[in-house]
């Protein structure tokens, strides 16, 4: 199996003047390409730290990272980075984070639109990606003219757009219905399980997490199983 | 595509954030009026507006003369009308060449429609025949005076349509009418449409041909010199010739008139013409060539406008650059969540920055038609409009038309000002949004 996601002695710590926090200590995870990792533990041990740090979005205070096979340089560029995060990262987050002022087509294509792809091309693969989590009605509606089911919808529907080998969830279903939430697993089980993909979800539902291939647990900052 | 997304989304945000929209459009429109004011006024000094139609193509002939021994005199001259005949009346680069006596000579008069009635003081103008062509006035009435009336020094005038409706309280009809300036009586030949009096060159309210003149000067010259007197020169080039071209024509006569001007003097004497386009004389550029003194004082009598510009736009760009700060608070999520998905910071500036010249340029059309109004509705207020004028007595009115602002380039200064007010207001406060971590953007509470 090929490593698609290395942590090698990873380290946060947040400081302020009063307080030095540890939020990761010493973690070392492998993730293989098509895995689907469950992230569990209670509040504030750690785990978003840990998705942001392998998102490229946040930077750790030590440690390694490595991604499809290309280690992450602590000196590189904002721009290179971004392009990186473009290229091999795809984001969905609990509070979906989609742009109130933009309909959902216009949502769905941002990623393909900071890779300089072409108006009618993004449009045609936004409208297939839309159309496979089944949004093709709602193309012209703005976030506020969804649920919280189908807006998490059109965030999958953008993290997947750019065809990134590596999903990232962060409670995905945090701010569902159980019935919704068992949706939005489905349709990353489809994802995992059909195209391949390497998804890593951070969750509090155990329930969910044994749906999932394997599952990590954290305490404090530090992995636990 | 991209840029009609970006257009498309700060559409979307004026309507979903109304109370910012408007109070930022409301903002940008008084700064943008203010400054267009501004522009305007150095629009009309500079660009082609009614009756100086063809400003890129007239040319203002002035002398001077020194003491070329220490420089101990210095004089400023025209030319008598002998001069004026043998200098200008064969150039072969000029279209039209008028004759105009200097303002230095001219002296405001009284005028009545008959003895005894309301005296009001007028603004004369004393020209030749040729006036009337190198300036395309719109006669209302009448004609102008000709050459004729020129040599007999006939008592016929021009008027605007502005004086005849003061002292006949109509402006047709007038033709044939009798006017007393000065206590003399003059016929009206034509009554034309009123100049602007920002417009120095042609604006007056009466004109009369110079022969009329009682001004000594005008006529006798220096004792020393008899080409000088009181004859400015006006050159409409034509299309094609240059101000170089007139310069070379006219050396000879240079050349002839300072041997004059030296065998009649114990002093040696130097003298140069003043070939002056009309936008080097707007700013009293003096000199014939282009060097360090002649750029600087073009540079002292432009600078105000610019000045005056960048403040009416600085001042409200700060304000306006508070509100851009609290509104890229408010879209820090926005921010993080186009920084995840491979936006680059570059990017996301020019982004902010096109979107919020959406905002200015709604701000800038408003300011636009705010000036407009202001110039038609508040004739009487001079504060503006009679900035940097040096030369010119203030005016009772101003006269203004719409076309003198709704032009290409009134519309290219208009979005220029959008632009920088633009960057003002939004630069920074977009790049130290941006330069914010993504995760901090992203934790943001939208």
């Amino acid at each position: 199996m090929e490593t698609i996601i290395k942590l090698t002695g990873i380290n946060k710590v947040y400081r302020t003047e009063e307080i030095e926090t540890q939020a990761l200590e010493n973690v070392n995870i492998n993730v293989q390409k098509g895995e689907f990792l469950s992230v569990m533990g209670p509040s504030g041990c750690g785990k978003s730290t840990l998705l942001n740090i392998m998102g490229l979005l946040d930077e750790p205070t030590s440690g390694e990272i490595e991604l499809c096979g290309t280690k992450i340089d602590k000196n590189l560029s904002d721009e290179r980075l971004a392009e990186f995060r473009n290229r091999t990262l795809g984001f969905v987050f609990q509070s979906f984070h989609l742009i109130s002022s933009l309909n959902v087509i216009d949502n769905v294509q941002l990623p393909l639109m900071y890779r300089g792809v072409g108006y009618s091309e993004r449009i045609k693969r936004a409208k297939e990606v839309i159309e496979r989590v089944g949004l093709s009605h709602r193309m012209k509606h703005t976030p506020v003219q969804l649920s919280g089911g189908q807006c998490q919808r059109v965030a999958i529907a953008r993290a997947i757009i750019g065809n990134p080998e590596i999903i990232l969830a962060d409670e995905p279903t945090g701010n569902l219905d159980s019935k919704m939430g068992a949706d939005i697993l489905g349709l990353l089980k489809q994802l995992n399980e059909e195209d391949g993909r390497t998804i890593v979800m951070v969750t509090h539902n155990e329930q969910q997490a044994l749906q999932t291939k394997r599952i990590i647990k954290f305490l404090d900052g530090r992995q636990i199983m | 595509m991209k840029v009609l997304i970006y257009i498309r989304q700060a559409l979307a945000m004026m309507k979903e954030d109304k109370q910012f929209s408007a109070i930022y459009i409301a903002g940008t429109a008084v700064a943008i009026a203010s400054a267009m004011i501004v522009a305007l006024v150095l629009h009309i000094r500079m660009a082609n507006i009614y009756p100086e139609v063809n400003r890129d193509r007239t040319i203002y002939v002035g002398s001077n003369f020194t003491d070329s021994v220490g420089a101990r005199f210095v004089g400023c001259t025209g030319y008598s009308p002998m001069a004026f005949e043998e200098m200008f009346s064969h150039l072969e680069c000029a279209e039209v060449v008028s004759a105009v006596i200097s303002n230095s000579y001219v002296y405001n008069l009284t005028a009545c429609s008959e003895l005894g009635k309301q005296e009001i003081l007028i603004t004369p103008k004393f020209t030749d025949a040729n006036f009337f062509r190198l300036y395309e006035f719109k006669f209302l009435e009448g004609k102008p005076y000709n050459e004729e009336n020129l040599t007999h020094a006939d008592k016929c005038i021009v008027i605007t349509d502005a004086l005849a409706k003061k002292l006949f309280e109509k402006s047709e009809g007038v033709v044939g009418q009798t006017i007393q300036l000065n206590y003399l009586p003059y016929r009206v030949v034509g009554v034309v449409k009123e100049v602007s009096p920002l417009l120095m060159d042609s604006s007056a309210d009466v004109y009369l041909p110079y022969t009329v003149s009682d001004s000594r000067e005008t006529f006798r010259g220096y004792d020393m010199v008899s080409y000088a007197g009181g004859l400015e020169a006006r050159v409409l080039l034509k299309k094609g010739c240059t101000r170089e071209m007139l310069m070379k024509e006219l050396e000879p006569y240079r050349v002839k008139y300072l041997s004059m001007l030296n065998s009649t003097s114990e002093h040696k004497w130097s003298w140069y013409m003043q070939v002056r386009p009309h936008w080097r004389k707007t700013l009293n550029f003096d000199s014939n060539e282009v060097n360090d003194a002649s750029t600087q004082t073009m540079l002292l009598n432009f600078i105000p406008f610019v000045v005056i510009m960048l403040l009416f736009l600085l001042l409200p760009a700060i304000n306006l650059s508070g509100m851009m700060s609290n509104r890229m608070e408010s879209r820090l999520a926005e921010m993080g969540i186009r920084k995840a998905f491979g936006a680059k910071r570059r990017t996301l500036l020019n982004q902010v920055i096109l979107e919020n010249l959406v905002l200015t340029l709604f701000g800038g059309a408003a300011g636009y038609l705010l000036s407009s109004l202001y110039i038609t509705a508040i004739k009487e207020n001079r504060m503006f409009l009679t900035l940097f004028d040096h030369d010119k007595a203030p005016v009772d009115s101003v006269s203004l038309q719409l076309d003198m602002f709704f032009t290409p380039t009134m519309f290219l200064v208009a979005f220029v000002c959008c632009a920088v007010l633009n960057l003002m207001a939004a630069l920074i406060p977009a790049w130290n949004s941006l330069r914010k971590p993504i995760v901090e953007s992203l934790n943001q509470k939208r």
